[in-house]
């Protein structure tokens, strides 16, 4: 589409496509409450080489724009307790759809340093794709390193999916969800 | 055979049933607050989840009533002594009897801790204990 834009528009010159690799240390945190007590479940490691193009265009009104996305497996999350890691992974409906998907769409402008930038997201999660704006913390201080860091209140009825339940409804985890993104990048080449 | 006083029966079976029920939310309640890592244990996948099913949840009370009431008809002659100390060999005899074989055998099966099994051997003897206070008053 971005190719399609340029070729009849040749007015305007085409954005600058950047290659970045997620790196391992990218952290993607779950954090609920049950009305026993609090969880917080986390990927280990991201272990996916997945590789997205940032396309920085001149004109300065828009926002940069995103190719690609992440793919998190479900079996990646551990939350510090057995029973719950894999009751997590039932109720995120880890054997029928096994990945998490982020595509990222796109982001508005930063420069370097520290910076606030609003990006629009689709997280696909149980095999429904849900569109969401983030508020990210751009970390963008070394010429080959790139990071972004959110987070984004979230609720299980998102992705149709039901929290944990048991007893008779005595032991449930809470509707609501903090999703936290901490998405680190390295320059490809 | 032994004379049946249905009245007395009925009575200690449906004072019986509601102390349970009315413990079971107490002691869940309880042990939220005292051992919350533990209780944790009742959101893994080995246990249902909410749905259906939940009103056999509800009836147990009654269930283990009518199974202790039975008990205590059948045997309530050789428990001799004040109502605490009948209402407590009731209770040992159903931990001993009933409780340690099919919680043996639970853990054997099942993938649940240690902790969790000797947590509900000593909600069942409460429970039983509760019972057989209850029967011991009502119908002795």
């Amino acid at each position: 589409m971005i190719l399609f834009h340029f070729l009849f528009n040749p007015g305007s010159k085409p954005p600058v496509a950047e290659k970045w690799i997620i790196d391992r240390n990218s952290v993607f945190t779950i954090e609920g409450k049950s009305n026993v007590a609090p969880f917080r479940c986390q990927t280990t490691e991201y272990l996916n080489n997945d590789t997205i193009t940032l396309f920085r265009n001149e004109n300065p009104n828009a926002p940069y724009s995103f190719s690609g996305g992440l793919k998190i497996l479900i079996r990646w999350f551990d939350c510090e307790q057995q029973v719950m890691t894999r009751e997590m992974w039932r109720t995120l409906k880890e054997k029928e759809k096994p990945e998490m998907k982020i595509n990222l769409i796109s982001i508005t402008r930063f420069n370097q340093h520290s910076q606030k930038a609003m990006g629009l997201v689709d997280i696909e999660l149980a095999g429904v794709t849900k569109r969401c704006e983030i508020l990210f913390e751009v970390h963008n201080g070394q010429p080959k390193l790139l990071s972004f860091s959110g987070t984004r209140q979230m609720c299980f009825a998102d992705f149709k999916l039901k929290p944990p339940n048991k007893l008779a409804g005595l032991i449930k985890v809470e509707e609501n969800l903090m999703v936290r993104f901490k998405i680190n990048m390295k320059a490809a080449g | 055979m032994f004379a049946i006083n249905w009245k007395k029966v009925l009575l200690s079976l449906s004072i019986s049933s509601v102390v349970l029920l009315i413990m079971s939310f107490v002691m869940l309640k309880l042990s939220i607050y005292l051992f919350p890592v533990l209780t944790m244990e009742y959101l893994s996948p080995v246990f249902r989840s909410a749905g259906k099913m939940d009103w056999l949840y509800y009836v147990h009370p009654l269930i283990i009533s009518i199974a202790l009431l039975w008990f205590w008809e059948r045997y309530k002659g050789i428990f001799s002594g004040p109502c605490i100390l009948r209402a407590f060999e009731v209770a040992l005899v159903y931990g001993i009897v009933a409780m340690i074989p099919v919680l043996w055998l639970t853990f054997s099966a099942i993938d649940v801790s240690l902790q969790m099994i000797l947590t509900w051997l000593l909600y069942g003897f409460i429970q039983a204990f509760a019972a057989g206070i209850v029967f011991a008053k009502l119908n002795p």
